[in-house]
C-alpha cells in the first residue's frame, strides 16, 4: 500500500522531492521516510507531485520539506522494468565527467603557473591555513581547570587507560603557576618527555635565567623547552589530534594557548631488507612502517632541497598521514595538482594501507592490470621521481605508490638499473617471453588440440594422443583442474607455517603431479604446460601485475576452447584495445607507443645503456626535459686530463 | 551487489550475449584422441566401384605409449602390435570413401597429417586429375604431400610399409621421400604436381616404388650382368634392385606424366639427370669405367654447385635447347693404380662425358618416347611472348618433340678426400 | 582543472590506420584480383594502380588546400548546405557501412573454410561483432592507437611469410610479360583503382589531425606505403604460383604460407598466419565501423556516437548475411564494390571540393562587393 505526500516547498528551497513517492510508517509519521518508489529526480515546478507508479491512494498533507537519503531505494514492480526498458531504448545525456590528460601547459595550474593547483598556490594556502584562527567553540581558555576538565571529557578519562595526565608546577619569577601535560602511554617515548619536557619545566625552571623572556608564553616555550618540536597552537582540535597520534600537550594556567610537543617513540620495525622485491646487486633497504623514516630514506638519496614531502590528512576517523613526494622542478604542476586532488577528495572514514588507498585514487577499477607502481625499495622510488613521476607514502604501510605509469613500466624490475647493458636486455626479453607464456600458454594449447590439430607435428601429434588416451576428461576440463590445483598449491603455501612451507610446495607439486599422471587422470604434457605457466607468472617483476596475468589466463583458456585462434586473438585485440583507451593520471597507458611521442626515452621494451639516457619520458611533460649531458662520459672525451 | 538500474541492464546484455554463444556451441571443438589420422593414402582402380582407396591409419598407442609416466622398469615400447593399421574399400570418390570408413573406425578422420598418396599404375594410366584437384580443394590435405606411383597394388604396398628405424611411418616417409640426400627419385610435392596438369610448359612426375620381391640372396643371384652396359648402380628402377632388407619399400625411378596421364617409367640414373637439368640436383656418387682400366671404376662425388642455364631459340619452327651444366667433385674412390691425383682432367673429360652421353639419353627419351615436357624448357621460351594468347597459340607441346639438345658439363675435380696420393702397386 | 575535449593523433597513427585500411585486402582477395584481370602482369597492374591513385591524391589534395582543418562534411556544408552534407555523409558512411559488411562476411566465411568448417557461420560473426562493438565503445582514440602498437607486429609477419616462401620462387612465372595484354591492365586497371577506396577516410581525419601539412604528408606516406606492399604481395604471388594456376585459390595468402617449409620442422605454420589475419580483420572492421557511424552521425547532426554503435552494428551483422552464399560475396565484391568504389571516393570527393571552391569563392566575391 503506497501514499503519496503533496510537498510544498519551504520559501527559498527548491523541491527535488516533486516525483518521489513516500510511504510514511505508522509509528511516527514526521520523522521517518522511507522511499517507495523512485522514478526520477525532476524539478519540481512548484506544484505537487504524483508518484507515477501508482495513481491511486490517499493524499497526506505534509508541509515540512523531507531530507531524503537518496542512495537507498527498492523497488520491484513492473513499472520498475518499463523504466529501465526506456533507458535501454531511448538515450539519456550522460553527465559530463571529462577525464584528466596530462598536458605540458600545467593544466590546472595554469599556464605560467597561475592557476589555482600550482605551487605557488598551494604554498600560500598552505601558510593560510596554519594561520586561521580557530572556531569559536574549539578555542584553549586560559583557565586550567576548564582545560582540565575539557580534556578528560574529551578522553574519557578514567576509563580510558593509557592515557596519562600529569600536573604540576612551573616556576615563573617568583610564582609557581599550575601546568599539565597530556599523552598516550605506549605511543610516547618517556625519556623524552621525562627529560626534555618535564624536567626542564619543573627543575630548571626554578633556576634564574640571565634574561626572562617577558610573558610566560615566550619564556615556556622559548627559554625553558629543549625540545625539537615545540608549536603553539590555540584549538582543541590540533590538540586532540597531536595527542591522538603520539604527541605530548602542554596547559599551563593563565595562558589561552597550548604547547604542542612531537614526542613519538612507539615500538616499530627497523630498516630491514626487502621481503618481496630482492635483487641482487643494488642496496639492501627497504621501507618500514614509520612516514618519516620512509620519506628520509628517499631524502637521503636525492639530497635535493626541491624535493618537496608534502602531507595529506586522509580518512575521516583515522586520519593516516600521507606525504606527496616529488621534486619541485622537474614534475609536471598539473599532475601533481591532480595527485593532490585525488587525494583529498577520497572520502573514507579509515584508510588503512597504501593497498586500499592505490584501489581509492586510481582510474580504472575493472582493468586488470594495475595502474599505480607500489614498492618497497626507496632506491626504486628515488629513480622513479627523478624521471619526472610522483610518489605518495602512507604511514603504516611498507608500500610506496608511484603515479603516472605506463604498461612497459611494469616490466621493470628495480635491479634493471644497476647491471650491465648486454644482461638488463637479456632479462628483458626473457621477463617478456615469460609474460607471454604464462598468459597465453594454456589457452593456445587448447585452441592448438581442439581446433589446429594440423598445427602439431606428427610425432609430438601421435604421442600427445597415445599419452591421452587414457585420459577420461576433455582437454578442457583437464587443463581446468590442473590450473585450479596450481592456484590452489600456490594459495595454501603462503600460509603453511615455518620450515614444512617450501618443501611442501615442491612436495605438493611434484607427488601430486606425479600420481596425476600415474593415475591417468591427466596426461604429462599437462604438468609440462602448468608448470611452465606458473613459472612464467613467478617471472614478471611486478607482483600485481602477476595477479592480473593470472586472472586473464583464465579468460584465455576460455576463449581458446569456444573458437581455437579466433577467440584468443579476439582475446588479444579487447586487451589491447581496452589498454590504449586506458590513462593513468592523465598519462595514456601505453605511451611511447601508443600515440608515438619522441623515441627519446630509450627505456621502454629495451634498455640503452646508462650513458645513453639522456632524457625523462616525454610522455611525463616534466619540466626539465634532459636529464643528462649529451656525453656524460667526458673522461672518454678529454684524453688531454690523463697527461 | 547493489542492484541499480545500470547493473541490471548491463548483467542482462551480458548474461544474453554468454548465451548466445555458449548455446550454440563449440561445433569444431574436436579432441585430439577422438580422431585418427592416416599417414598415407592409396588409390587404385576398384572393381566393386569406381575407386579402391586404402588408408594407413596411424595407431598411436603402440607408437607413443611409452612416455606415460610408468616410474621404474614398466615402460614398454609400446602396446605390443603394429603402429599402423590399414583399410581398403571401394567408392566412388575420395570424400565418399571418408564417409564409409567413419562407418568402420571409431574415430573421425582427420587428413591433416597424411604425407603420401600412393597411385597404383594402373590408375596413373587412366588419369588421375580428377582426384588430385579434390585433394587440392580440401583445406585437410596438405599441398607438401608427396605422390608415389607404385607397381603394386597399393593396399598391399601400404601393408608392407615397416618403419624399423624410426617410431612411427610419418617420419620414415618424411625422410625417406623429402630427399635430403639421395637422388634416384624427383621431389614430387602435390603442389606442384597439381600445377603441372594446368600449365603447358611443365609436365608432371612422381616418384616410382614398389615392394621389394627379393627375399633372399638367391633370388639376387639370379639377376645376371648381362645386358647392362655399365656396372652401375642406377640402372634400375624400383621393384628389381638387387637388395634384401628388412623394409621392403623401395623407391627408386620417376613416373613421367603428359596431361594427367602416366606414360612411361625413368629408371634411376635418368631421374638423376632430370634433377640436374632442372637444377634440384644436390650430390650423389656416379660411377665412371676407369679410362684405363676396363675392370674397375673411379667412383665421383658429383656436387652441383650453379644452377643450369639452359636457353631456348626457334630455328625453322624447330626448338634448339642449348644447357650448360656446371659440376664440381671429388674422388671418392680410385681402384686402379693409375695415378689420376697428378692428371685430373683425365678424369674430368671423362666423366664430363660419361655425364652428357647420359643426360642427352635421357632428353632423346623425353622427345621421342614420351614427348613430354617434364624438365620444364617451356618455361624459358615463355619470355619471348608478350602476351599469354601468344604462348597459348604457340603451343609449345606440340613443338617439344621437334627439339634438338647441345648439352655440354662443366666439371671440375676439387678435393680427393683424405688420401692425397694413392701409393698401390 | 582544464578539460581537453579534442581528441588528436598523430602522424605515425594516422599512417597506419591508413595502410591497415587499405592492405588489409591482401589478406583476403587482392592477389588474386590483380591475376583475374591481367594474368602474369598482375603485378604490372599494381603498379599501375599505384601510379594512378598517387596523381588522383596529388589533384584531391590540391584541391583540398584551402579547407585546412576541416574535414569532407564540413565542406560539403559550405558547398551546398545542410541537405549537401546529409547527402555526403550518407553517401560515404553507405559505401563504409557496405564495406565493412562486406567484409565481415568474407572474413568469417575465411576462417570458417580454413579453421572451424562446422560452426555456423553467426557463430563466427559474433566474434567480430563482440570485437567491433567494444572497440566502438571505447573511442576513436584507443583504435588508432591499438593500430599503431600492433600493425607494424602484422607487417613483420606478412613479410616474414612472404620471405619464407622465396625459395619456391620461379622467376620464369612471370612471362609472358603482359599477361592478358596491354590494354586488360590498363582497362581494367582503372576500375580497380576502388581498392584504394577507404582513402576517403583520410578525409574525415582532418578534425583530428595537425593541420594541412600533416594531412598531406600523411596521404603521401599511406599511399606509397601502401604501393609497395600491394605491388610486393601480388609479385611474390605470381612469381610463386604459375598463371592458371593462380586462379584457383580461394584464399592466395593462406595458400602461399601453406607451402612454407624450411627443414622438417618449419612448416604447417599457416595457423600462426591465423593470427596475423585475424588481428588485421578486427583493427579493419573496428575502424571502418567507426569510422562509418561518425560519418552518418555527423551528417545527421548528432552529438553523441555511443548510442548509434549498437544498432548500427546490429544493422552492419544483417546486412552482412543478405548473400546467400560464397559466390554472390565474391559477386558484389569483385563486381560492384571494387568496380565502381572509385566513383566515390576520388569523383565524387573532388566534386565536392571544385563546388566547395566555387561556392567560397563566390560567397567572398559576394562580401567583397
Amino acid at each position: 500500500m503506497c501514499s503519496y505526500a503533496d510537498v510544498r516547498p519551504k520559501h527559498g528551497y527548491v523541491a527535488m522531492t516533486a516525483v518521489y513517492c513516500i510511504k510514511m510508517t505508522e509509528q511516527d509519521d514526521t520523522n521517518e521516510a522511507i522511499i517507495w518508489h523512485n522514478i526520477s529526480v525532476g524539478i519540481c515546478k512548484g506544484r505537487s507531485g504524483q508518484c507515477n507508479a501508482c495513481r491511486i491512494g490517499t493524499r497526506l498533507g505534509v508541509s515540512d520539506l523531507w531530507t531524503l537519503n537518496l542512495n537507498t531505494w527498492e523497488a520491484y514492480d513492473l513499472s520498475f522494468i518499463s523504466r529501465q526498458l526506456k533507458k535501454y531504448l531511448f538515450f539519456e545525456e550522460p553527465k559530463k565527467l571529462e577525464k584528466f590528460i596530462l598536458k605540458p601547459d600545467g593544466g590546472s595550474a595554469g599556464s605560467k603557473g597561475t592557476g589555482t593547483g600550482s605551487f605557488e598556490k598551494v604554498r600560500e594556502k598552505k601558510i593560510a591555513e596554519s594561520d586561521k584562527p580557530p572556531e569559536p567553540g574549539d578555542e584553549v581558555k586560559s583557565d586550567i581547570d576548564s582545560n582540565l576538565t575539557h580534556m578528560k571529557d574529551v578522553y574519557s578519562i578514567p576509563v580510558n587507560s593509557d592515557i596519562i595526565l600529569r600536573e604540576f608546577d612551573i616556576t615563573y619569577g617568583c610564582k609557581s603557576v599550575r601546568a599539565f601535560i597530556i599523552f598516550f602511554d605506549g605511543m610516547t617515548d618517556r625519556e623524552v618527555i621525562n627529560n626534555y619536557i618535564l624536567k626542564p619545566l619543573m627543575v630548571n625552571s626554578v633556576m634564574p635565567l640571565k634574561d626572562t623572556a617577558e610573558n610566560l608564553e615566550d619564556y615556556v616555550v622559548r627559554q625553558l623547552m629543549p625540545h625539537c618540536q615545540v608549536n603553539i597552537d590555540t584549538s582543541y582540535k590540533k590538540a586532540v589530534d597531536t595527542v591522538n597520534f603520539g604527541g605530548c600537550v602542554l596547559f599551563v594556567d593563565g595562558l589561552d594557548v597550548c604547547f604542542t610537543a612531537d614526542v613519538k617513540g612507539w615500538d616499530h620495525r627497523g630498516v630491514e631488507k626487502p621481503n618481496n622485491e630482492i635483487i641482487i646487486k643494488g642496496p639492501q633497504e627497504a621501507f618500514n612502517e614509520v612516514l618519516r623514516t620512509n620519506s628520509a630514506q628517499i631524502r637521503k638519496r636525492l639530497k635535493d632541497e626541491d624535493l618537496i614531502v608534502e602531507d595529506v590528512i586522509v580518512g575521516k576517523v583515522s586520519r593516516t598521514p600521507c606525504s606527496i613526494m616529488y621534486i619541485k622542478d622537474v614534475a609536471n604542476e598539473a599532475l601533481v595538482a591532480e595527485v593532490r586532488r585525488r587525494l583529498e577528495g577520497v572520502e573514507v572514514d579509515y584508510m588503512l594501507d597504501a593497498g586500499a588507498l592505490e584501489q581509492l585514487i586510481e582510474d580504472s577499477t575493472v582493468y586488470p592490470s594495475p595502474q599505480v607502481i607500489s614498492t618497497e625499495r626507496p632506491d626504486y622510488v628515488a629513480e622513479l621521481l627523478v624521471s619526472g613521476r610522483v610518489a605518495i607514502i602512507v604511514d603504516g604501510s611498507p608500500n610506496a605508490l608511484v603515479v603516472p605509469i605506463t604498461a612497459f613500466d611494469l616490466m621493470h624490475s628495480p635491479e634493471d638499473n644497476y647491471i650491465r647493458f648486454p644482461y638488463v636486455n637479456l632479462l628483458r626479453y626473457i621477463r617478456y617471453i615469460a609474460g607471454f607464456l604464462a598468459l597465453l600458454l594454456p589457452g593456445l594449447y587448447v585452441a592448438i588440440t581442439n581446433y589446429h590439430q594440423e598445427m602439431i607435428p606428427t610425432d609430438l601429434l601421435l604421442a600427445i594422443e597415445a599419452s591421452r588416451e587414457k585420459v577420461p576428461f576433455p582437454s578442457l576440463v583437464e587443463i581446468l583442474l590442473m590450473e585450479i590445483s596450481f592456484e590452489l598449491i600456490r594459495e595454501a603455501g603462503l600460509r603453511v607455517p615455518g620450515p614444512i612451507g617450501p618443501t611442501l610446495g615442491i612436495i605438493g607439486a611434484l607427488i601430486l603431479g606425479q600420481a596425476a599422471v600415474a593415475a591417468n587422470i591427466v596426461s604429462p604434457i599437462l604438468i609440462i604446460i602448468v608448470a611452465v605457466t606458473g613459472i612464467g607468472s613467478f617471472a614478471i617483476p611486478n607482483y600485481s601485475l602477476a595477479y592480473s596475468v593470472r586472472i586473464m589466463r583464465f579468460g584465455f583458456i576460455f576463449l581458446g576452447a569456444m573458437a581455437g585462434f579466433l577467440g584468443i586473438t579476439l582475446g588479444l585485440f579487447i586487451i589491447g584495445n581496452w589498454s590504449t583507451a586506458l590513462k593513468s593520471f592523465g598519462v595514456p597507458f601505453t605511451a611511447p607507443l601508443g600515440p608515438r611521442t619522441s623515441g627519446r626515452y630509450k627505456n621502454v621494451i629495451f634498455k640503452a645503456p646508462e650513458w645513453k639516457l639522456e632524457y625523462r619520458p616525454d610522455y611525463l611533460n616534466t619540466k626539465k626535459k634532459r636529464k643528462q649531458d649529451e656525453h656524460s662520459m667526458k673522461w672518454k672525451r678529454d684524453t688531454e686530463k690523463r697527461k | 551487489m547493489k542492484w541499480t538500474g545500470r547493473f541490471i541492464r548491463f548483467g542482462c546484455a551480458l548474461l544474453i550475449v554468454i548465451m548466445a554463444v555458449i548455446l550454440s556451441g563449440c561445433h569444431d571443438m574436436r579432441e585430439i584422441d577422438d580422431m585418427a589420422y592416416p599417414l598415407a593414402i592409396g588409390l587404385d582402380i576398384g572393381h566393386a566401384n569406381v575407386l579402391r582407396m586404402t588408408l594407413q591409419l596411424a595407431a598411436p598407442l603402440s607408437i607413443g605409449g611409452g612416455g606415460a609416466g610408468e616410474s621404474g622398469g614398466g615402460g614398454e615400447t609400446g602396446g605390443g602390435g603394429k603402429p599402423i593399421s590399414v583399410i581398403t574399400i571401394d567408392t566412388p570418390s575420395i570424400f565418399s570413401g571418408l564417409n564409409m570408413v567413419n562407418n568402420i573406425i571409431s574415430k573421425e578422420i582427420n587428413m591433416s597429417h597424411a604425407k603420401v598418396v600412393v597411385i597404383s599404375r594402373d590408375l596413373a594410366e587412366k588419369g588421375v586429375e580428377k582426384y588430385v584437384q579434390a585433394m587440392t580443394r580440401g583445406r585437410e590435405f596438405r599441398p607438401d604431400m608427396f605422390i608415389v606411383v607404385s607397381n603394386d597394388p597399393p593396399d598391399e604396398y601400404l601393408k608392407e610399409v615397416s618403419a624399423i628405424l624410426e617410431n612411427n611411418p610419418a617420419k620414415y616417409y618424411e625422410l625417406l621421400l623429402g630427399k635430403e640426400f639421395s637422388s634416384y627419385y624427383p621431389e614430387a610435392r602435390m603442389s606442384d604436381f597439381h600445377n603441372a596438369f594446368e600449365r603447358d610448359d611443365v609436365e608432371a612426375v612422381a616418384v616410382l616404388s614398389g615392394i621389394n620381391p627379393k627375399e633372399s640372396v638367391e633370388q639376387i643371384d639370379e639377376m645376371s650382368r648381362i645386358g647392362r652396359k655399365y656396372l652401375d648402380e642406377g640402372r634400375y628402377e624400383a621393384g628389381d634392385v638387387p637388395m634384401i632388407s628388412d623394409l621392403r619399400i623401395v623407391a627408386m625411378g620417376t613416373a613421367v606424366f603428359k596431361s594427367g596421364k602416366m606414360v612411361g617409367t625413368l629408371n634411376g640414373i635418368e631421374s638423376v639427370c632430370l634433377e640436374m637439368v632442372t637444377g634440384k640436383y644436390r650430390h650423389s656418387y656416379w660411377t665412371i669405367p676407369d679410362v684405363y682400366d676396363k675392370n674397375n671404376v673411379i667412383v665421383m662425388n658429383v656436387v652441383q654447385r650453379k644452377k643450369p642455364k639452359a636457353t631456348v631459340k626457334l630455328q625453322d619452327g624447330k626448338p634448339v635447347i642449348d644447357i650448360v651444366l656446371d659440376l664440381e667433385g671429388d674422388f671418392t674412390s680410385l681402384q686402379s693404380t693409375a695415378e689420376y691425383e697428378k692428371y685430373p682432367e683425365i678424369v674430368e673429360n671423362k666423366t664430363s662425358e660419361v655425364i652428357r652421353q647420359n643426360i642427352m639419353s635421357f632428353l632423346r627419351r623425353t622427345t621421342d618416347e614420351f614427348d613430354s615436357d617434364i624438365c620444364g624448357f617451356g618455361r624459358y621460351i615463355k619470355g619471348r611472348f608478350l602476351t599469354w594468347d601468344e604462348w597459348k597459340k604457340f603451343d609449345w607441346p606440340s613443338h617439344y618433340k621437334k627439339s634438338e639438345f647441345n648439352v655440354t658439363v662443366n666439371f671440375k675435380i676439387r678435393r680427393t678426400g683424405l688420401i692425397i696420393r694413392q701409393m698401390m702397386s | 582543472m582544464q578539460m581537453e575535449k579534442k581528441i588528436k593523433f598523430g602522424r605515425w597513427e594516422a599512417v597506419t590506420l591508413t595502410i591497415n585500411l587499405i592492405c588489409t585486402k591482401i589478406f583476403l582477395y587482392f592477389n588474386r584480383l590483380t591475376v583475374e584481370d591481367a594474368g602474369n602482369a598482375g603485378w604490372l597492374m599494381a603498379v599501375f594502380i599505384c601510379a594512378v591513385v598517387a596523381v588522383l591524391y596529388s589533384v584531391q589534395i590540391w584541391l583540398y588546400k584551402i579547407f585546412e582543418g576541416k574535414d569532407i562534411l564540413d565542406i560539403a556544408e559550405i558547398a551546398g548546405g545542410k541537405v549537401l552534407k546529409a547527402i555526403t555523409g550518407f553517401a560515404l558512411g553507405g559505401l563504409l557501412f557496405l564495406l565493412a559488411a562486406i567484409t565481415m562476411r568474407k572474413f568469417s566465411e575465411d576462417i570458417k573454410t580454413v579453421s572451424l568448417p562446422t560452426s555456423p557461420l553467426s557463430y563466427v560473426m559474433v566474434f567480430f561483432m563482440a570485437g567491433i562493438v567494444i572497440a566502438g565503445f571505447l573511442g576513436v582514440e584507443s583504435i588508432v592507437r591499438h593500430s599503431a602498437i600492433v600493425i607494424p607486429v602484422v607487417v613483420a609477419g606478412y613479410i616474414v611469410i612472404l620471405l619464407g616462401i622465396m625459395p619456391k620462387i620461379d622467376v620464369t612465372n612471370l612471362f609472358p610479360i603482359f599477361g592478358t595484354g596491354v590494354k586488360n591492365v590498363l582497362l581494367k586497371g582503372f576500375y580497380r583503382t576502388s581498392i584504394f577506396a577507404e582513402l576517403l577516410v583520410l578525409f574525415m581525419l582532418p578534425p583530428f589531425l595537425g593541420g594541412y601539412e600533416d594531412v598531406k604528408n600523411i596521404g603521401y606516406v599511406s599511399v606509397g606505403l601502401c604501393s609497395f606492399f600491394l605491388i610486393t604481395g601480388s609479385l611474390v604471388y605470381i612469381l610463386v604460383f604459375p598463371y592458371p594456376s593462380s586462379l584457383e585459390p580461394f584464399l592466395p595468402v593462406f595458400n602461399m604460407a601453406r607451402l612454407i617449409g624450411l627443414g622438417r620442422f618449419f612448416q604447417r605454420i599457416e595457423s600462426l598466419f591465423v593470427f596475423i589475419w585475424v588481428m588485421s580483420a578486427l583493427m579493419y572492421l573496428s575502424a571502418v565501423f567507426f569510422f562509418a557511424t561518425y560519418t552518418v552521425s555527423k551528417a545527421a547532426g548528432l552529438k553523441y556516437i555511443r548510442p548509434m554503435i549498437i544498432p548500427f552494428a546490429i544493422i552492419v551483422f544483417s546486412i552482412a548475411f543478405l548473400p546467400p552464399d560464397l559466390v554472390s560475396v565474391i559477386k558484389i565484391e569483385s563486381g560492384f564494390v571494387n568496380t565502381w568504389g572509385w566513383v566515390v571516393t576520388f569523383v565524387f570527393i573532388s566534386l565536392i571540393f571544385l563546388w566547395a571552391r566555387i561556392a567560397k569563392r563566390g560567397r567572398r566575391e559576394n562580401r567583397g562587393k
